[in-house]
């Protein structure tokens, strides 16, 4: 058990923040602002955190000689490249940006280009290794969502695009949709909740 | 002018005196010096005395010779005055030699404990064991000592009536002895005659003796009484310097210095005192017993005359030496003896040990009462009180009258039996005597309880002699003879009363005293051989009087031959007080460890108290726990049990299909773009979330603020650039002011490719007409405090111009988010879209957010449209080309549609067309399988 001193901070600002939605007080509004900027700060510095436990976790690669080292280190290289220049020149520099958007905008839309390639394939493959009811239905759904999402070439099946594919999109998928968001925010709550009780312990506590 | 005190009163004389002048005890001894005095610890010179063995006493001899003690029985041990009528010492041979009689005594405890009588292993050891003089209490009347059984057989009624009679007893003294005692005067005679220490005794004494009565029992028993007799506050002897004035030969007893004497020296002797030879003991005899009928207040029959002179003058000089003592108060005695006299503790002593004594140690114990009595009682130097002279002297008349109350058999042994033989014989308990007269036990003989009770009057502490005592069955006068040396100054004798421990105990005091005080050398001067064994380590510190044991729960030791006794060890004999009353206490009754104490008990402790209890070895389990241990059980073994790996079914690689895939959709994709075709038809039918979006647009003020968040990622720039286009181009064409904010860390650069890319027509300048306030953090956090208090959440912008971002054209009325005129959200993710409409839309107040997602994050965000949190949507690239179509502006999003449509129709068609071989393929397989033929 992790010590009591985290789980009382935890609660305490949970409970402040909720004064500040639910009391309308100037005061409760005023600690829930100020709580909610530490919050942003916080965030900025979980992302330099982050930067700085990748970069620890490659040198570590590097050193250890692990398989595809390089990989790491050339992630290595690209950051330090990168946070020189951008401490350099800054973040405005219009140079500095179309060298990052020369690489990271095709790095991830090739990724995404592969996605494309690698679903319809699975897509075939998928009545092969597993032949049953929903892996028909799922086929079919998605091939009518497809057909339906624009025109088809040469022509237009209206039914395609203004029936069934808004029809699947609209009810079945709202549905679902929908069912998805009060699941999520149930579930927020719940854990909200738990935090405020001191269940659930994400700031370290089990 | 030189001095010399005398050894008995202490008082000075001249030089060259023979007797004192006061007390007429001889001054210079008989004897040559001795040498240097023998100190306690020392070994004394062994001298050659087995030539004096025949004319030792019987009981001495029988001490000297255990082999043919041990022949006897063990009450002839406890009894030695028994055995003096059969050898006359003047049978035995007088040699010329010096007369040790005691030498060999401490030979033989050197040689053999078990040789060594009680009383005398009781001396050189200086602890008598508590349990050793335990059975003399305890002591069964049988074990009677022989000689009183002698007595009974010689004595006739005649005899002892006439012995009773007070009329005989003044006139008659001496002419109505008993037998046995007449026997014993007889050889006490021969002794004399033989003995030269005997004859030197008497001899001297009666020729300056005024009286010539208490010097006439022996010189050695008379220093021995008359140094008992120091009163408690005597001082002790001056320093050794004044003990060397006086003469050697002074500082041993008499009849150690007799012994010592040769042969020569005692014919000397005999020569000197023809009165001696000549009256035999028959003077000395009557000389006692007249004194002791003088001395008495009360007309008490003297039966004195009974015994020798040594041991009548015993009892009867113990007033003598009490009125002594009275009148000259500047007594010296040797101070070993005074300083015994001033212990105070053994007053306290009870009585009932008394018994013990033999006759000839109880006037020894009478003596010893004497300094503690006042002296304006004792006026006379010889005066004697009633309790001092021998009951069995004085008390004839008396005794029978006062045992009548007693049995039948009481009186016909006070009628025919002397008193003191018919109490000693037990049966008549002691009567209830006055205040000053305390209880005598019965058993004790009468002229030693007239004794007892005298002194005890004496002391003037009748309580301590109205303790009843218990009969005494043994005359243990040799277990009680140690005690002589450790007399008290006051109460009761402690020769009758103190137990072995206590005398022991005494006797340490005695030497601490003697040693703090600085009186060796006169303490040295009296000590015979066998007393300076005596060794002040061997003493216990404190030994306090064992408990009374019942008679029934014990084993009487008393039964065991002294050999036996003397061989327990010392240290066994000095325990604590507390220690020999728990080992007490804890005597085994049974066994063969019956009579031991301090033997570890088989008690409980090592006895189970009970047999074990049976556990029955069967599980007690109901059913629902048996259920879980099987359960539990399983689990354990499926842990355990090796899992079969299952092959998985081998998938046929098709990387020949992804390349046709890849190639397919690549050609489907750009041959569109290549070409600049348009095939595709646009949609006659605009969705309603998208002609929403256009509206919110339109309806914007002129020179709106609009906040512009990019919050998707690069891999679907190409669909949100797309379907954003037209309604960002759209607000630039209606003049909006563009605040652009992201909640990625790329969205910024994002945002700066967007605009480059399609919106560079419209000219838009950083600063001017749009800001890049860049990356928010936070999440939903960083939201709802950006919809909160934008400056404060972003409170540093990048400076355009040398103007602060917040003080820009595009941000410079701006303080809440309700201050911009729409918020635009650009996200590829549902959860993005999220955010924004549950942080932020509460801060909108009214103001309209429009969203422009992703086709796959559509579905999720539409409810937020539908519940009108989100006022226009633009879904994708379908969407963007619907709203390029409704504004009448085609840009990117037709450009794309092409293409697009082309790559979903053919991978939608891969899908069917590859969905239905492996369907195909499965059928075939399963068809197969069922064949057997895979």
């Amino acid at each position: 058990m992790k010590s009591p001193f985290a789980t009382a901070i935890a609660i305490a600002f949970g409970l402040l923040v909720l004064l500040g939605y639910f009391v309308p007080v100037l005061a409760f509004q005023l600690i829930r602002q100020e709580i909610t900027l530490w919050a942003i700060i916080l965030a900025a510095f979980a992302v330099l955190a982050g930067i700085a436990n990748l970069l620890a976790v490659h040198l570590e690669k590097i050193n250890r000689r692990q398989k595809g080292y390089y990989y790491s280190l050339l992630l290595v290289i690209s950051l330090a490249i990168a946070a020189i220049v951008g401490l350099v020149v800054g973040p405005q520099n219009p140079s500095l940006r179309r060298w990052v958007g020369a690489v990271i905008i095709p790095v991830e839309a090739g990724l995404m280009a592969t996605l494309a390639v690698t679903l319809v394939y699975a897509s075939i493959r998928l009545l092969r290794r597993r032949l049953d009811m929903m892996t028909v239905i799922f086929i079919v759904t998605a091939v009518l969502v497809l057909l339906g999402l624009v025109p088809l070439p040469f022509a237009e099946i209206g039914i395609l695009n203004y029936i069934i594919r808004p029809f699947i999109a609209h009810v079945p998928a709202l549905a679902g949709a929908r069912g998805l968001l009060i699941g999520v925010a149930l579930g927020t709550l719940l854990t909200g909740l738990r935090i405020l009780f001191g269940a659930d312990r994400p700031y370290g506590g089990k | 002018m030189a001095e010399v005190r005398c050894p008995m009163c202490s008082k000075p004389n001249p030089e060259n005196s023979v007797s004192c002048q006061y007390c007429q005890a001889r001054i210079q001894p008989l004897t040559a010096p001795l040498g240097d005095p023998i100190h306690p610890g020392e070994e004394p010179t062994k001298k050659s005395t087995s030539e004096l063995e025949p004319v030792l006493p019987e009981w001495l001899r029988k001490v000297r010779n255990p082999e043919a003690e041990s022949d006897q029985p063990d009450a002839s041990t406890d009894m030695p005055l028994d055995r003096f009528p059969e050898k006359p010492p003047s049978e035995q041979p007088v040699e010329e030699e010096p007369v040790d009689l005691l030498s060999r005594l401490t030979s033989q405890d050197a040689d053999d404990d078990e040789e060594i009588p009680d009383w005398l292993a009781n001396m050189r050891t200086g602890s008598g064991a508590p349990a050793r003089q335990e059975p003399a209490q305890a002591a069964e009347p049988q074990v009677q000592a022989d000689w009183l059984t002698d007595l009974r057989q010689d004595e006739t009624p005649a005899e002892v009536s006439a012995a009773s009679t007070p009329e005989n007893e003044g006139g008659q003294i001496g002419g109505d002895l008993p037998g046995w005692l007449s026997d014993l005067e007889k050889e006490s005679r021969k002794e004399e005659e033989s003995l030269p220490w005997m004859a030197d005794a008497t001899g001297t004494e009666s020729e300056g003796t005024p009286t010539g009565q208490a010097e006439e029992s022996g010189d050695w028993l008379a220093d021995l009484k008359s140094e008992t007799s120091v009163p408690a506050d005597f001082e002790p002897a001056p320093p050794s310097g004044q003990t060397d004035e006086i003469p050697g030969s002074t500082d041993l007893p008499d009849w150690l210095s007799g012994l010592t004497t040769e042969s020569a020296a005692s014919e000397t002797l005999a020569e000197d005192q023809p009165e001696i030879a000549a009256g035999g003991l028959t003077d000395w005899f009557g000389q006692a017993d007249e004194k002791a009928v003088d001395s008495a207040p009360a007309p008490e029959p003297g039966s004195d005359v009974d015994l020798p002179g040594w041991l009548s003058n015993l009892g009867a000089e113990a007033p003598g030496a009490v009125a002594a003592q009275a009148s000259a108060d500047s007594v010296e005695l040797p101070d070993w003896f005074g300083q015994s006299a001033e212990q105070p503790e053994s007053s306290a002593v009870p009585l009932q040990e008394t018994g013990s004594l033999p006759d000839w140690l109880s006037g020894l114990d009478a003596e010893s009462t004497a300094p503690a009595a006042p002296a304006d009682e004792k006026p006379s130097a010889f005066d004697t009180t009633e309790g001092a002279v021998p009951d069995w002297m004085g008390q004839p008349a008396q005794e029978p009258a006062e045992m009548a109350p007693d049995t039948a058999l009481t009186e016909d042994a006070g009628a025919v039996l002397p008193d003191w033989l018919a109490a000693s014989m037990g049966e008549a308990p002691a009567p209830a005597q006055p205040a000053e007269q305390p209880a005598i036990p019965a058993d004790l003989p009468d002229w030693l309880a007239g004794v007892t009770a005298g002194a005890a009057a004496l002391t003037g502490e009748p309580e301590q002699a109205q303790v009843p005592l218990e009969p005494q069955q043994e005359a243990d006068w040799q277990a009680s003879l140690p005690a002589a040396e450790s007399q008290p100054a006051e109460a009761v004798s402690p020769f009758m009363t103190e137990s072995p421990a206590e005398v022991d105990s005494a006797a340490a005091v005695f030497l601490e005293r003697a040693s703090a005080e600085d009186v060796e050398s006169a303490f040295s001067m009296d000590m015979p051989d066998w007393l300076s064994s005596v060794k002040p380590t061997e003493i216990p510190q404190a030994v306090e009087t064992p408990a009374p044991v019942d008679e029934g729960d014990e084993i009487s030791p008393a039964s065991l031959p002294s050999w036996v006794q003397a061989m327990r060890p010392v240290e066994s004999a000095a325990p604590d007080a507390a220690g020999a009353v728990q080992g007490e206490a804890d005597v085994l009754t049974e066994g063969p460890l019956a009579g031991l104490s301090g033997v570890l008990p088989a008690g409980p402790a090592f006895v189970p108290g009970r047999k074990p209890q049976a556990y029955a070895l069967k599980l007690q389990a109901d059913d629902d726990q048996q259920a879980n241990a099987a359960l539990l059980e399983r689990i354990v073994a499926g842990e355990t049990e090796p899992v079969p790996l299952t092959s998985s079914e081998l998938v046929l690689s098709v990387r020949v299909l992804r390349w046709v895939i890849f190639g397919i959709l690549l050609l489907a994709v750009g041959l569109p773009l290549l070409a600049r075709s348009r095939f595709t038809p646009v949609p006659s039918l605009f969705p309603d979330e998208t002609l929403n979006a256009r509206q919110a647009v339109i309806d914007l003020p002129e020179n709106a603020a609009v906040l512009l968040i990019f919050g998707y990622e690069a891999s679907l720039s190409g669909e949100m650039e797309a379907a954003a286009s037209p309604l960002v181009d759209h607000l630039m064409l209606r003049g909006a002011r563009l605040a652009i904010l992201s909640t990625l860390p790329n969205g910024p650069l994002l945002a700066e490719r967007f605009l480059a890319r399609t919106q560079a027509g419209h000219n838009y300048q950083a600063g001017e007409h749009y800001i890049n306030m860049g990356y928010l953090p936070g999440g939903p956090a960083g939201v709802f405090g950006f919809a909160q208090w934008p400056a404060r959440a972003m409170p540093v912008l990048p400076a355009l111009g040398g103007v602060p971002g917040w003080q820009s054209q595009v941000l410079q009325d701006i303080e809440s988010l309700s201050d911009f005129d729409a918020v635009i959200v650009l996200t590829d993710s549902a959860e993005g879209g999220q955010v924004w409409v549950e942080q932020a839309g509460p801060f909108m107040a009214g103001k309209p957010m429009l969203m422009v997602v992703s086709a796959q994050a559509e579905p999720v965000l539409r409810p937020y449209f539908d519940s009108g949190q989100v006022k226009g949507m633009v879904s994708g690239l379908a969407g963007g080309a619907a709203y390029e179509t409704v504004n009448r502006s085609p840009g990117m999003a037709i450009r794309y549609l092409d293409g697009f449509s082309m790559g979903l129709f053919v991978a939608v068609l891969m899908i069917v067309i590859g969905g239905l071989w492996s369907l195909i393929s499965a059928w075939r397989f399963q068809r197969a399988r069922a064949a057997g033929e895979v």
